[in-house]
């Protein structure tokens, strides 16, 4: 009886399927684009972080919505970030907290910005935050 | 410590803060035993997801969880080939003193320069925010250790071609 | 008069409990050893050493009717001791299991006990008169460690906190020890949950009954506190998402406030009026709930940032808490009027804080409710 059922501990069901989050992604890139462009990445903040794909098993999937959540917290300006994490709801801050360490753990350039970020989400979110970005198996 | 190093050390306190949350756990596929689950890692729903937070390309640390412990690996900063050997040497020397060293991992994680493991144990006789403390200070100090060692290696090898080249005066 | 009264009793204590008239404690300093403190004078001393479990005990319960304790160690045992002419006398519990005991729990008519274990399992311990021994029958159904659990105020329903990430409710009937009681949830087959809560994403530390039974409470590692209320079939479960290190033991007040201690070494409160609400750290000067809940950083992190703007090494790095590291236990050790007004609490760092609700509620600006 060891080992019974260990895959069923990891499982994590429901969300929708493949095609449903990348209609999303696409949906999410054209946004965050427009803000970029725009010169006002705050704008698009909050819909990046709504409802990411954590249900997926598809690795690709996660990898193409992480890149587009993280160009936009690397378009951000340094000042920015306090006021954007500011207006952020405790559910998008878990899901910010993501993403940043997510981008910590790859991209080597922008580490500075994302300190900042990192810096900003944990004031407003707690030592929680992090908490639920090492315990939860729902990845970003 | 300079003062471009503070955000990363700051990022790193604050996940290990929340990393070191572990508690005495006994075996549950060993009998009478207590083994840190993040090196054995048979039970699946008791390893969290590791993560890794990169400064540079070659500066980064690994931080593994578990519910009994946690490792930490670090990757030092190498700018050139000295630093390499200088690195690798540095390392070697603190892996053989492990056993006064107490939480230092006798053998880095693939990929790493160095390895910490600390377990409920290590948290039972020693205050966590102490024990967070230690290590960033010790990852403060091996930086400034290898750019002092491969100043002194400079200065060496610059006097040791002064004097070479004397001969030829 | 103080908020709380600090007892260093050991360099780190795992487990306490207290006799029922809190002369005596408890304690296992992180070792295979039970000790028992007496007050005398003014110093708290050793009074028995129970050595009979070789690894390290994880809970102690002492039954306040019938002056039993019981202990359960990782070495695979739980014993029962007696108190008689002036010895207290092991006695080995038959749990058939080959993992560490984790948690051990009087019934509240102290006729049975559960203890969870790293088998997978629960055993319910239950007195054999005709064989002069504690048997047990085992409630499998989990898939990884148990690690905490706690009886219903009815006698029969079992509450399991288990690292598989799910509470689990159970129908701890045994004939032999409850005789003909109506069971609240019929006539279940032993061993199957009547109910299984899978709203932590980690595994789960602390599940607490309230005094009346009518909701439970769990906190996860992912800091999580979530509470079930057992007035609707099915239950309807709350969660809160807490800002701070996860809670790993909890304490009903009342019915309506929980203190929550853990990894953040300082008891918490929350509060339910018309839902749950994290109202804020319980030994800490306070404005009331607007101020504590805000973005407060942790004593722990304070001390950090310290170190990192001003480069401060030398500066004591003792934290400002009652507590310095982790608190593993919070038991009530005085009620009144429906109203737990002493608790205490015991950690990592070797301490027994005493905890008056009454002076923390005017320290802090909380209400207890």
């Amino acid at each position: 009886m060891s080992n019974y059922d260990e895959e069923q501990v990891e499982t994590v069901v429901g969300g929708k399927s493949d095609a449903e989050y990348k209609n999303d992604i696409a949906a999410r890139e054209r946004e965050v684009t427009k803000a970029l462009n725009g010169g006002r990445p705050q704008d698009a903040l909050p819909f990046a972080l709504s409802d990411p794909p954590v249900y997926t098993k598809t690795a690709a999937i996660k990898d193409a919505n992480a890149d587009i959540v993280i160009k936009l917290l690397i378009g951000f300006k340094e000042k920015d970030i306090d006021a954007a994490v500011d207006s952020l709801d405790s559910d998008q801050l878990d899901v910010l907290m993501k993403y940043i360490y997510r981008a910590l753990g790859t991209t080597t350039e922008t580490s500075s910005l994302l300190f900042k970020w990192h810096e900003s989400t944990l004031k407003k979110g707690g030592l929680g935050a992090i908490m639920r970005v090492i315990s939860e198996k729902k990845t970003v | 410590m300079s003062l471009a190093q503070v955000p990363y050390l700051t990022c790193i306190k604050n996940t290990l803060n929340a990393a070191l949350c572990v508690q005495n756990f006994g075996s549950q596929i060993v009998e009478r035993h207590n083994k840190p689950e993040v090196e054995i890692k048979t039970s699946k729903e008791l390893v969290l997801t590791p993560v890794t937070i990169c400064r540079t390309k070659s500066e980064k640390v690994l931080i593994e969880t578990s519910i009994n412990s946690v490792r930490l690996s670090v990757c030092i900063k190498k700018s050139d080939e000295v630093d390499i050997i200088l690195a690798k040497k540095f390392v070697r020397f603190l892996v053989q003193r492990a056993e006064r060293f107490v939480i230092l991992r006798r053998k880095p994680v693939e990929g790493y320069d160095i390895s910490f493991l600390i377990t409920n144990f290590h948290t039972d006789n020693m205050f966590k925010h102490k024990l967070i403390d230690f290590i960033i200070q010790f990852l403060e100090d091996i930086d400034k250790e290898i750019s002092d060692l491969k100043l002194t290696l400079n200065a060496r090898g610059r006097i040791v071609a002064t004097e070479y080249l004397q001969a030829f005066k | 008069m103080s908020a709380f009264e600090i007892e260093h009793l050991a360099t780190c204590i795992t487990a306490h409990a207290w006799n029922a008239d809190r002369s005596r404690v408890a304690i296992c300093p992180n070792n295979n050893e039970v000790h028992i403190f007496a007050k005398k004078d003014n110093s708290w001393v050793v009074e028995h050493v129970l050595t009979e479990h070789d690894q390290v005990v994880t809970s102690i319960d002492w039954a306040p009717k019938t002056n039993r304790i019981l202990t359960a160690s990782q070495d695979r045992n739980a014993y029962v001791w007696t108190f008689a002419a002036g010895q207290w006398k092991p006695v080995l519990v038959l749990l058939r299991i080959n993992r560490a005991a984790t948690h051990v729990k009087w019934s509240p008519q102290e006729n049975k006990f559960a203890v969870a274990s790293g088998a997978k399992l629960v055993c319910i311990c239950f007195f054999e008169e005709e064989h002069d021994w504690w048997a047990s029958t085992h409630i499998r159904k989990h898939k990884s460690t148990v690690l905490k659990v706690d009886w219903h105020p009815n006698n029969l329903l079992l509450a399991t906190a288990s690292s598989d990430f799910k509470v689990r409710v159970f129908d701890a009937f045994i004939k032999k020890a409850d005789g003909r009681v109506t069971r609240p949830y019929g006539e279940i087959p032993f061993g199957d949950p009547i109910f299984e809560f899978d709203q932590c994403a980690s595994w789960v530390h602390a599940c607490k009954w309230s005094p009346s039974g009518n909701t439970l409470a769990f906190a996860s590692h992912d800091s999580n506190l979530a509470v079930a209320n057992f007035s609707s079939n099915p239950p309807t479960v709350e969660k809160i998402k807490l800002r701070t290190l996860p809670l790993c033991d909890l304490l009903y007040l009342t019915e309506n406030s929980i203190v929550g201690v853990g990894y953040d070494c300082t008891p918490v409160l929350i509060t339910n009026s018309n839902g749950w609400t994290y109202q804020g750290e319980l030994d800490k000067p306070g404005t009331g709930a607007a101020a504590t809940s805000g973005a407060e950083p942790t004593n722990a992190r304070k001390l950090f940032q310290n170190k990192v703007d001003l480069g401060d090494t030398k500066t004591d790095t003792k934290l400002s808490t009652a507590h310095q590291n982790c608190i593993t236990t919070i038991v009530p050790t005085k009620s009144a009027g429906g109203l737990v007004s002493d608790f205490s609490t015991s950690g990592l760092d070797g301490n027994v804080v005493q905890w008056h609700t009454k002076v923390l509620e005017t320290k802090s600006k909380l209400k207890v409710i």
